[in-house]
Parts: structure tokens; C-alpha cells; sequence
């Protein structure tokens, strides 16, 4: 098992040796060694198609098992299989080698299968305290509640996990990282043995992902097993002991974490064998006048003295850890807020850009990395979504919104982007993240804006999938669009930019041609300083 | 829950500064019989409140309770007077009760069956409602109400004597609706199942995945709110010695601005009982003050209109305040070292 608990002060290293006077978390590994959990040739269709097609595997005590697989793969299938949710067709599952197939989802719950679901199914109003004991006491059919003694017991699990967290506040309150843990400590009251999260690491940052691993590790050594569903290689690698790929229904693989590299995993979460895809066009077009200019970009407490250009057609990267200010600089260039000094060029020509609209008429468009609360009309449909930034190119003679047109237009990008949608009247709502990640890129790409910004485009995307936003991206800059990619990730960035810059406090410390540099250096410039802060709640 | 009770201690300031205010222009405010009277008048508006509120913690709303009120009032009588009309006050009062906890009932079924939005569903039976009472049951006042109501509406817990001589009483029905106040306060409190009310409003689908019948506590919530407006429906006939099944309409909007004054929100899971108790004295005790200083009876409704886009505003801006600091941080949530100048 790695150790790798990064250093934060939040966690208490050493076990709390006075939870010894209560029942122990954990028995530890029983003589028997029966799997924990056995599900045998499970099998699930949904009208006519097949979403798991007689998957088998097995979680060991005290293991970390990687569920991955893409988007659409079968792993929420067999997630709600193994909670009870669903009833599978064909297939058994074995706890404690128990036959518990026909079991409900309460009684799976009392033998210590726990779920914790991507929105953690937390109760926001009410306090962190109670959305650990409340569940718990409802289960024991209790009438009346026993507040003092359920607060004790979520401290006490709290202790156990190394955490502290104020149980008197309400969950709207804390952060997301600490919402996923009040999470974690329900299950644990209810006395779980197995752990499923379902993609626990979207919403978090890289720092409060290595907290939520040595968490999770912590608990492994004393004999708790996970069930991690990722489609994250890089998380896999690191915190897993064994991973289970599905595609499209089927187990591709099943084996222990050692004996695997990357790219094995990826081409069985993908079928075919990744080649990093270079995206190597003609040089940009380095004329005198760049297409975009920005200098001495500055707004107090969020990044001062930014200088930098870009040519059409270049793509250029903004390296940095969370908190560097790059993004706070693409906003600024969007007017959410407008920097506070500084000019920007366009062809050469200054422009004031205060609010949104003055930047969209600037001919900029910025696609945020929270597509959610940022990018979307989720109730709305695809077509909607996909061609309100184009609209007034719609407009028929007579004044009116071309329908024909508007459907036109959406399934241009549809077909361009490869949206999985059975139909563009549906709601974005009904799409997954990787494609409504994609309905976002069209909303602004069918704008046919001349500087483009994306930030972490690639967030939440399977790995099948990004190497068709990176060809969409390269396309754009064939098409003499400048594009501005923030990633986390310097490999994608070296894959993808011609130039990048890296930022840190606020400033640009260096900035490389990817042809003169190497992976290893950008890499080495944006980690130089290490931070050893956990985010503040 | 700090939350609640700091709400609720706005309130109660709001209350006694206007309290003081009134009371200091005119002191005959904290004369015992204006203070019990306060209370008799606040107690109708008051149980619907509290009903309405229940309804309100499982995210849903029930506009048909002055209907529900009146079918319980008048549909009692009705029946005291065909069938029982010595009834004990007991009788009577469980009756009215129970003919609400129906139709709450209903309210709660259709919403949960149809999984249609409760306010359609209870705009629907509000009108349903009392089309039935005035087409099928009766439409005529009824004067000559059972004994027991004119026995009991003369039954004071306390009696004292004022300076001037006066008698005045603590009506019983302000007993009633203290008792009320407490066993819902203590329900919601101290038992699972209101914990589950609000488990329910805070995030049904969690509450589902848990094992609770989400539907089963739904229904029940307007059940209860049912009964309650059964109660106050009869009371008010109580202390009118009247059945007007005309009565109540047009009391809706005290009853929505104690419950959300009191820190109830529309968007369920929120407040507490004694934050509507608090809403509902706040209410009352405006309304009085206003009398109490001559102010025209018009401006009680500009007075509770106000009050009620105050009571929603405020959170409102201190969420959007919330909003603005964000954005502010320019979309990376979290500082780490480093990142001023």
C-alpha cells in the first residue's frame, strides 16, 4: 500500500488510541477470508439494451478496488446492482459469501454495503451533526431522538477518520470536501464495511483529493473496503490496489494494480490503444500584430503586472496550481470582474472591456470550468443551449428565429462534437458530463468567436473522450481562432499549446515554447514553491 | 439549528421593540386586556400557521387551509345539530379535527399520487372545497350553534381584575393554541418522525435513498396541517357563536407572513415552530398597535405586505452578498498562500 499522506495539519497522523475504550471501527480481516462482497454473472438490460452483460468480481476486505470505465460503461448500473436500488436480471451477489441477491437496499445498508453518491446525499438545512446520527437512529425505528448521544457518536468517527468538523453547523454551510466527509462518517456510523463512491474526486481540488486518499487509505489499514468509481487513471494508479474496467457492459479487465501501467488501463476503459495524438499544425502566424494583447493586467489581491499575447491560430496554456490566479485573469479578460488596470489589444487595437457583453462583442468567448452552475440551461433543450450565443445569425428575413435553421445549426455541432443524445430537443439535463461539457464548447464555438478561453476543458471527461476535445481545439486554431486552454494537467497542455504560460501568486513566472521545452520543466516551474496549506474552510 | 435561533432572535426584538414603541405612546398596550386580547385574536391565524408551516418543512405548500377550516366548522355543526346536538365541547372539537385531518389528507395524496406541484393541487381543493360546503352542506349562517360552544367560548383560564374594575380573562382557546404550539414544537423537535419532516424537505431524494417513505411523511404533513385548520376553523365559530360558511376567506395572507416571518421557507426544510409563534405574535401585535394608534384598519395590509417582502428579502440579500464574495475570488473557491501582491 502507498503511503502517501500529504503533509496537512488537519490530519492527525497518529491513530486516536483513546477510541480503544469504544467498539473499534473495524474487526479487521475475519479467518474465513471469504470476499466481502461476490457478485457472480451480474446482468442488466433496460428495454432491449443490454447494460451489463454478466460482470464478475470480488472486494476483499480491507481492499481498494477501482471501478472505471467511461462514461456509459455499466459502472452506475452495477453500483445501484450492489445497493439494492436495482434489481438485476440474471446474476447473484454474495456477501460474506451469504447469498444476498434478493436482499433490499435498507437491509444491504444494515450489513454494511454504504454508498456515498456523487451529491452525497446530505440533508443541507439541516446540521452536520444530525445528517450522521439522524439516518442511524431512523434505521434502530427509534421515536425519539437522541441528540447528545448521536453528536458523540459523530465525534467519535470524526476522531477516528482524523477530522474535525464543526457538527453544530449546517451542511449548506461547509465546503464541499467537508460535505463529502460529514458523507463518509454517516456511512461509518451505520457501522459500514464497504465504501462505494461514485466519482468522489469531481468536485474537489488536486489538495483536497490527496486529503480525501489518506483518508481513505487510513480506513483501508483498518480493514474497511472501497469500491472507488473513476474514470481518473491518474487517481486510480495512485490509490488502488486492484481495478475492474468495464466497457460497454462487459469486464475488460480485472487485475491487481502492480501489474498494470497506464496504458493498459486506458485501452481497456477504451478498446484501442492510446496514442498520445499530436496536434502539430502549421506554426501560428506570428505577424507584428498579434490578434490579442494584454498588458499590465492587474487587479488588487488577484494577479498584477500580466503581460502576454496571442497570434491567431496559437494555442496558448496558463499553467498553475489552484489559487496561481489563472483563472481569475481569464475572467478578468470576461469582465467577471474586469481588471482594475491594464489595457487589451485586439488586432492591435485597444478595447474596454467592463462586462460580458463588452468582451462577447470583442469577438471573446470563455467556457468555465464549472459547466454547471456556469455554462448551461440545464432544463433547456440542446438546440436551445447549443445556438443562444448565434441567435442573431438565425433570424430569418421576416424577424423570426429560423426553427429549421436552429436545428440545423445544433445538429452541425452535435454531429461535429459527437453528442450521444438520442435527440437535440432533449434537456441538457439528460446528458452526462462529458457531453455537456461538449454542448457548452458548441454553445461557444457556434458564436464563431475569434478568442476562445477554456478553462480545465478536459475536467470530468473519460479518457476516451479527450482526445476529441483536443483535436476540436486544434481545429479551432486551424481555423485561425486563438485559444487560451487553463488545465491542471501539463501533459495535456505540452500535447496541445504551442506556448505556455506558468503563473503563481498572482504573476507570471515563466513562460515556454512547448517546441523548446519539455513536460518535465513546466512541471518542475509550476510546483516549485510547495505549498503545504489544506485549503481553509 | 443556530441558524433558526438567531432568526427567531430577530424576531423576538422586532416584536418587543415595536411592543415598547406602541407601548410607549399608549401605555393602555400593556394593559392585561390588550395583551389578552392580542393573544385571542392571534390564536385562529396562529394554528393555521403552524399547519401551514408543517407543510411548509416538507417543501410543499397548502393554500387550502381556511377552506379546510370552514368545511370542519360548518360541516360539525351541521352534524351537531342532526345528530348530536348536546355533544360535550370534546366531541365537537375532535369532529372538526378529524373532517380536516380528511381533507388534508386528500391534499396530500393527490400531491404525492399525481406528484403534481402542491400549490396547483391545493389552489384546486381550496376552491373545491368550499364549493362543496356551500353547494352540498349549506350556505345559510347558523346562529343557534350547539350548547357547548356558547359554554365554552365563555370559560376564561385567568381572570383578573384591572385597575378600573373591569373583569378580564385569558379566552381558553389561547390555551388551546399554546398547547398546540408546544406538542408540534416538541414533535418536530425531539421525535424522529419530525426530524424526518425535515430530512423530507431538505433533500427528498437523500431521504428516500435512506429508507424513509418520503411520500408516507408528505401526506401525513398535510394531514396534520389539515386537522390543524379544523381546529381553527371551529374556534373561530367559538368565539363568533356563529358558523358563517363565508368566514375566513381573505385571512390567507396574515397566516403565509407569520410562517415565513417566523423563518419557514417556501424552499422547505426551514424554520421552526417557535419562530411562527414569533411571526404570528409579530403580526398580531401590529395589528394591534395600529388600531391602538388610530392608524386606518387599510394600512394593516400595507403594514403585513411589507413585513412579508422584508422577511423575504433579507435573506435573500445576505445570500447574494454571499454571491458577490465569490465571485470576487474570481472562481478559484479556495486561496492557497501567496496569491496577493
Amino acid at each position: 500500500m502507498k503511503e502517501e499522506n500529504p503533509a496537512s495539519p488537519r490530519v492527525s497522523q497518529e491513530l486516536s488510541s483513546t477510541a480503544s475504550s469504544t467498539r473499534p471501527i473495524v474487526e479487521g480481516t475475519r479467518a474465513g477470508d471469504l470476499p466481502l462482497l461476490r457478485a457472480v454473472d451480474i446482468t442488466k438490460h433496460y428495454d432491449g439494451v443490454t447494460a451489463l452483460a454478466g460482470v464478475s468480481f470480488e472486494v476483499n476486505t480491507g481492499e481498494i478496488l477501482a471501478l472505471a470505465g467511461e462514461n456509459g460503461s455499466g459502472k452506475s448500473t452495477l453500483i445501484k446492482i450492489i445497493a439494492g436500488v436495482e434489481r438485476a436480471n440474471k446474476g447473484r451477489l454474495f456477501i460474506d459469501g451469504a447469498e444476498w441477491t434478493e436482499r433490499s437496499p435498507i437491509e444491504r445498508i444494515e450489513a454494511g454495503i454504504q454508498v456515498i453518491y456523487q451529491d452525497f446525499s446530505l440533508f443541507p438545512n439541516l446540521s452536520a451533526g444530525e445528517n450522521i446520527w439522524l439516518p442511524q437512529q431512523l434505521h434502530q425505528r427509534r421515536r425519539l431522538v437522541a441528540r447528545s448521544a448521536g453528536v458523540a457518536m459523530g465525534q467519535r468517527v470524526l476522531q477516528e477518520i482524523g477530522v474535525m468538523i464543526q457538527l453544530h453547523r449546517s451542511v449548506a454551510e461547509l465546503p464541499v470536501w467537508q460535505k463529502q466527509l460529514v458523507a463518509i462518517a454517516r456511512a461509518l456510523v451505520h457501522d459500514a464495511r464497504l465504501l462505494i463512491m461514485d466519482e468522489p474526486t469531481t468536485a474537489l481540488t488536486d489538495r483536497e483529493v490527496q486529503h480525501l486518499f489518506s483518508i481513505i487509505q487510513r480506513l483501508a489499514t483498518r480493514g474497511k473496503s472501497f469500491i472507488f468509481v473513476s474514470h481518473k487513471l491518474q487517481e486510480i494508479t495512485q490509490i488502488c490496489n486492484r481495478v475492474v474496467v468495464l466497457r460497454n457492459g462487459s469486464k475488460t479487465l480485472d487485475a491487481s494494480m502492480k501489474d498494470l501501467t497506464n496504458a493498459q488501463i486506458a485501452a481497456a476503459m477504451t478498446g484501442r490503444e492510446m496514442t498520445p495524438g499530436l496536434y502539430r499544425r502549421t506554426q501560428p502566424n506570428s505577424r507584428s500584430v498579434p490578434l490579442l494583447a494584454v498588458r499590465d493586467f492587474s487587479r488588487d489581491g488577484e494577479y498584477h503586472d500580466i503581460n502576454f499575447t496571442l497570434a491567431a491560430g496559437e494555442v496558448l496554456g496558463f499553467a498553475g496550481l489552484m489559487g496561481s490566479g489563472r483563472t481569475a485573469v481569464v475572467r478578468g479578460l470576461f469582465g467577471l470582474p474586469p481588471a482594475e488596470l491594464g489595457t487589451i489589444e485586439i488586432d492591435g487595437k485597444p478595447i474596454v472591456i467592463r462586462n460580458v457583453s463588452d468582451a462577447v462583442r470583442a469577438g471573446l468567448a470563455y467556457v468555465p470550468e464549472d459547466r454547471l452552475s456556469e455554462g448551461l440551461f440545464l432544463d433547456l433543450s440542446i438546440d436551445d443551449n447549443i445556438v443562444v450565443r448565434a441567435l442573431e445569425r438565425l433570424v430569418s428575413k421576416t424577424g423570426w428565429i429560423s426553427r429549421s435553421r436552429r436545428a440545423k445549426e445544433a445538429a452541425r455541432w452535435v454531429d461535429r462534437l459527437s453528442i450521444k443524445t438520442p435527440s437535440t430537443r432533449l434537456p441538457v439535463s439528460s446528458l452526462s458530463g462529458g457531453n455537456q461539457q461538449r454542448v457548452v464548447l458548441a454553445k461557444w464555438m457556434a458564436a464563431n468567436p475569434r478568442v476562445l478561453i477554456l478553462n480545465r476543458p478536459t475536467v470530468g471527461i473519460d479518457v476516451g473522450s479527450k482526445p476529441g476535445i483536443h483535436q476540436i481545439i486544434a481545429e479551432l486554431a486551424a481555423r485561425k481562432v486563438g485559444v487560451i486552454v487553463i488545465s491542471d494537467e501539463v501533459p495535456e497542455l505540452t500535447l496541445i499549446c504551442d506556448r505556455v504560460i506558468v503563473m503563481r501568486g498572482g504573476a507570471i513566472v515563466a513562460e515556454r515554447n512547448v517546441s523548446e521545452s519539455s513536460e518535465k520543466e513546466i512541471t518542475q516551474i509550476v510546483t516549485e514553491v510547495p505549498d503545504e496549506k489544506l485549503p481553509a474552510p | 439549528m443556530r441558524n433558526f435561533l438567531r432568526h427567531e432572535a430577530i424576531v423576538l426584538v422586532i416584536v418587543m421593540l415595536l411592543a415598547i414603541t406602541v407601548g410607549t405612546i399608549n401605555p393602555g398596550f400593556f394593559s392585561f386586556f390588550n395583551i389578552f386580547s392580542i393573544l385571542k385574536n392571534s390564536t385562529i391565524s396562529g394554528l393555521f400557521a403552524v399547519g401551514f408551516f408543517l407543510v411548509l418543512v416538507v417543501g410543499g405548500i397548502d393554500v387550502s387551509f381556511t377552506s379546510i377550516g370552514v368545511v370542519g366548522m360548518y360541516g360539525t355543526v351541521k352534524l351537531a345539530l342532526a345528530f348530536y346536538p348536546d355533544a360535550p365541547f370534546v366531541v365537537l372539537f375532535i369532529c372538526a379535527a378529524l373532517i380536516g385531518a380528511a381533507l388534508g389528507l386528500i391534499n396530500g395524496l393527490l400531491i404525492t399520487r399525481l406528484r403534481a406541484p402542491s400549490l396547483i393541487v391545493t389552489l384546486g381543493t381550496m376552491s373545491l372545497y368550499r364549493g362543496f360546503l356551500l353547494y352540498f352542506i349549506g350556505s345559510n349562517w347558523i346562529r343557534d350553534v350547539p350548547n357547548a360552544m356558547v359554554e365554552f367560548n365563555r370559560t376564561n383560564i385567568l381572570a383578573l381584575t384591572a385597575e378600573n374594575g373591569a373583569k378580564v380573562g385569558l379566552h381558553i382557546s389561547v390555551a388551546i393554541f399554546l398547547a398546540i404550539v408546544a406538542f408540534v414544537f416538541l414533535v418536530l423537535r425531539y421525535t424522529t418522525l419530525g426530524r424526518s419532516l425535515y430530512a423530507v424537505g431538505g433533500n427528498p431524494v437523500a431521504a428516500r435513498r435512506m429508507g424513509i417513505n418520503v411520500e408516507a411523511v408528505q401526506a401525513l404533513a398535510y394531514c396534520m396541517a389539515g386537522a390543524l385548520a379544523g381546529i381553527a376553523g371551529f374556534l373561530s365559530a367559538v368565539t363568533l357563536r356563529l358558523a358563517d360558511p363565508q368566514t375566513l376567506t381573505g385571512s390567507e395572507l396574515d397566516v403565509i407572513a407569520a410562517a415565513v416571518l417566523g423563518g419557514a421557507a417556501i424552499t422547505g426544510g426551514k424554520g421552526s415552530v417557535i419562530g411562527v409563534f414569533l411571526g404570528v405574535l409579530l403580526i398580531g401585535v401590529m395589528n394591534d398597535s395600529l388600531i391602538l394608534l388610530g392608524i386606518a384598519a387599510t394600512w394593516q395590509k400595507v403594514a403585513v405586505g411589507v413585513l412579508l417582502l422584508v422577511a423575504i428579502g433579507m435573506p435573500l440579500l445576505a445570500r447574494g452578498k454571499l454571491r458577490a464574495s465569490q465571485l470576487r475570488t474570481g472562481g478559484d473557491l479556495i486561496r492557497v498562500g501567496g496569491a496577493s501582491p
